[in-house]
C-alpha cells in the first residue's frame, strides 16, 4: 500500500467536501456561511463557559474528579459508538460517490484506507467537540494535574472503542465477502455495531449506579470492561497504560489495513421489488425510494433494532425503530430526481413535488410499521408508546425532506448529509431547549411548533422552485 | 414575492436568533452560583425559582417572567436581517 495514493484521496475528498459542501446549496450565501459559524460559536462557547460554572464549584476534591472522568468516559464510549455508527449508515451510501475513483491507477486497500482515514477524522472531530468542555474547564480549574486521567479517560478510550468497532466492521465485511453475500453487509454490519450498542448502554447505565455509591461509601469495588484503560492505568501508572494503547492501536490500524474489504464495490443501486401494474405518479415515487438497496437495508435494520429490543426486554420501545426509516427521507429528494427531470419537461408544480415526496415516505414508513404495530398490540402495554413514534416519524419526515433538498446528496456524497443534519438540527435543537425553559404552555408550544413546520414546508417548496431554476439554468449553459 | 420572501426569512432568523441567544442567558444563569430563590436573566425576561421544600427535595419553576425584551430582541433583530439582506441583494445584483 502506498502513501501518495492515499495521501492524494484524502485531499480529493477535502476538495470534495469543500466544493460540494461547504459552498453549495444554502451555504453558497456569504452571510448565511457566517451566520452559521457565529451561531456555531456561540453554542460552543456557551456549553463551554456553562461546563466550566458547572465544574469550577462541583470539582473540589480528587475523588469527585475522577467520579466526573469516569463517568463522561463511559458516555464517550457510548458517543463514539453513535458517530461511527451514523457515520457507517452514511459511508454505506457512498459507492456511488466512490465511483469517481474507479479509473484511478489505485488498489482497492488504498481507496478503503483512504475512506477509513476519512471515517476516523470527521469522528475525532465530533468526539473532540463532544469532549472539548470538559477537557478545557479541567485544565482551567486544576491545569495539568490530571492530564494523565484526561489522556487515558477520553483519548485512549475513545481511540480504542472506535478502533475496535472498525476491525468487527472489516471482519463482517470479510465474512460477507467469503460467504458471497456482499449486499448483505451493511445492514450486518449496522446491526452488529446497534447491538454492541445496546449492549454498552446497559453496561453503562450500571456502571453510573455502581460509581456514585463508591463515591458517597468512599470504597473503590466498581469494575467493568469500560474502565479497562482506567484500571489499568490505576495498577500499573501512565507509561504502560500509553504503552499498551501504542500496542494496541498499531495491532488493530494493522488489521484494518490488512483485512480485504469489498464493501464500497457494489454495482447495482436498486432491486425490482413490487412490479406495478397501472403506474401514477404517486406509485412511481414510492417505487423509486422503495426499489432502492439502502432503503431496503434500512428496512431491514429496523426490524432487526426492534428483535433487539425485543430480546433485551425492551419490546416497549419497538414501534420508536421506525425514526431509522424517517432519516431515509433524506435521499428521497435524489431517489425521485429523474421523475423530476422529466416532470420538468411537462408541467412541474413544486408544491405537488413537495406533496409526493412527504406522501410516499409516509407511505413507505406506514407499511413497514405494520408488523410492528401488530406485535406492539400485544407488546405494548402504554399507549403513549403507540402515539409518540408515529407522531415523531410523521414530522421527522418534513425535517429530513427538508435536509434533503438544502443540500441534495448527488452522486451519493456522504458529506452533504452531514453538513445538512448539521444546519437542520442545531436551530431545532435551540429551538427544543428554550422552548422547554420558557415554559410557555402546552397550546403555545403547539401553536409555536406548527408555526416552525409550517417554515419548514415553505423552505422546501422555495427550495424546489430554486433547485428547478439552476436546473434550467445549468441546462442553458451546457447547450450555448 | 420576493421582498415577502425576504420578510419571512429575516423573521424566522431573527426568531431563532433570540432563542439562540435567551437558551445562552438562560444557561449561563442555571450553572452560575447564585442564591437560592428567585432569579432573572435577559433584562428579566426569564426566570428561575428553586425553593426548598424538604431537607432532600427542591422545587424547581422556571419560564417567561417578561416577554417585552424578547419581542423587542426579535424586532430589532428583524429589522437588522432585512437591513443586511437588501444590502446584500442589491450588492448581488449590481454585480
Amino acid at each position: 500500500m502506498r502513501v501518495y495514493p492515499i495521501k492524494h484521496l484524502v485531499h480529493l475528498y477535502s476538495t470534495f467536501f469543500m466544493r460540494k459542501v461547504l459552498n453549495f446549496g444554502i451555504l453558497k450565501n456569504p452571510l448565511i456561511r457566517i451566520l452559521l459559524l457565529v451561531a456555531f460559536l456561540i453554542l460552543m462557547t456557551v456549553i463551554a463557559v456553562s461546563v466550566f460554572i458547572f465544574f469550577s464549584e462541583a470539582l473540589q476534591t480528587e475523588e469527585i474528579v475522577l467520579f466526573l472522568l469516569n463517568t463522561y468516559s463511559s458516555t464517550i464510549i457510548l458517543w463514539t459508538i453513535v458517530v461511527t455508527i451514523f457515520l457507517k449508515v452514511i459511508f454505506s451510501k457512498v459507492d456511488g460517490f466512490l465511483r469517481m475513483t474507479i479509473n484511478f491507477p489505485i488498489s482497492s486497500k488504498e481507496r478503503n484506507f483512504s475512506v477509513f482515514l476519512y471515517e476516523t477524522l470527521i469522528s475525532f472531530v465530533v468526539i473532540f467537540l463532544l469532549s472539548f468542555s470538559v477537557v478545557l474547564s479541567m485544565v482551567l480549574i486544576h491545569q495539568f494535574a490530571f492530564i494523565d486521567v484526561l489522556m487515558v479517560n477520553l483519548l485512549y478510550v475513545s481511540t480504542f472503542a472506535y478502533l475496535s468497532l472498525q476491525v468487527i466492521s472489516k471482519l463482517v465485511s470479510f465474512a460477507c465477502t467469503f460467504f458471497k453475500i456482499e449486499k448483505l453487509f451493511h445492514i450486518i454490519n449496522l446491526s452488529i455495531l446497534v447491538f454492541i450498542f445496546a449492549v454498552f448502554l446497559r453496561k453503562a447505565q450500571t456502571l453510573v449506579q455502581e460509581l456514585a455509591n463508591d463515591l458517597i461509601q468512599e470504597t473503590n469495588t466498581t469494575e467493568s470492561i469500560l474502565l479497562f484503560f482506567q484500571q489499568f492505568h490505576e495498577n500499573y501508572g501512565f507509561w504502560l497504560t500509553t504503552l499498551l494503547y501504542v500496542g494496541l492501536v498499531v495491532i488493530m490500524t494493522g488489521l484494518i489495513i490488512v483485512i480485504p474489504d469489498q464493501s464500497h464495490m457494489s454495482n447495482s443501486k436498486h432491486l425490482l421489488a413490487f412490479q406495478a401494474k397501472n403506474v401514477s405518479v404517486m406509485k412511481a415515487y414510492v417505487l423509486s425510494t422503495f426499489r432502492n438497496m439502502n432503503t431496503l437495508n434500512t428496512i431491514a435494520l429496523v426490524y432487526l433494532a426492534a428483535i433487539i429490543l425485543i430480546l433485551f426486554n425492551l419490546s416497549e420501545y419497538i414501534l420508536y425503530t421506525m425514526i431509522l426509516l424517517s432519516f431515509n427521507g433524506i435521499y428521497s429528494f435524489i431517489h425521485s430526481q429523474n421523475l423530476r427531470q422529466m416532470m420538468y419537461k411537462f408541467d412541474y408544480v413544486a408544491w405537488k413535488d413537495y406533496l409526493y415526496l412527504l406522501v410516499s415516505q409516509l407511505i413507505i414508513i406506514y407499511l413497514v410499521s405494520i408488523p410492528l404495530l401488530l406485535s406492539g398490540f400485544i407488546m405494548i402495554t402504554t399507549v403513549i408508546h403507540f402515539i409518540i413514534p408515529y407522531v415523531v416519524v410523521t414530522f421527522g419526515v418534513l425535517i429530513f425532506v427538508l435536509a434533503g433538498i438544502l443540500f441534495p446528496p448527488y452522486n451519493d456524497n456522504p458529506f452533504s448529509v452531514i453538513t445538512s443534519i448539521a444546519v437542520v438540527m442545531i436551530p431545532i435543537l435551540v429551538i427544543g431547549i428554550s422552548l422547554t425553559f420558557m415554559n410557555l404552555g402546552l397550546w403555545m408550544n403547539i401553536a409555536i411548533l406548527i408555526f416552525f413546520y409550517l417554515v419548514m414546508i415553505l423552505f422546501s417548496i422555495q427550495g424546489l422552485i430554486n433547485l428547478r431554476r439552476s436546473f434550467r439554468n445549468e441546462k442553458f449553459v451546457d447547450i450555448h | 414575492m420576493k421582498n415577502l420572501l425576504t420578510y419571512i426569512n429575516s423573521l424566522i432568523a431573527a426568531i431563532i436568533t433570540t432563542l439562540f441567544i435567551l437558551t445562552a442567558s438562560f444557561l449561563i444563569m442555571l450553572f452560575s452560583s447564585g442564591e437560592e430563590g428567585y432569579r432573572t436573566t435577559y433584562f428579566g425576561s426569564l426566570f428561575f425559582n428553586s425553593t426548598p421544600t424538604s431537607e432532600d427535595t427542591l422545587e424547581m419553576q422556571f419560564g417567561v417572567a417578561n416577554g417585552i425584551p424578547i419581542f423587542i430582541t426579535i424586532a430589532i433583530l428583524f429589522v437588522l436581517f432585512i437591513f443586511i439582506l437588501s444590502l446584500f441583494k442589491r450588492k448581488s445584483a449590481a454585480s
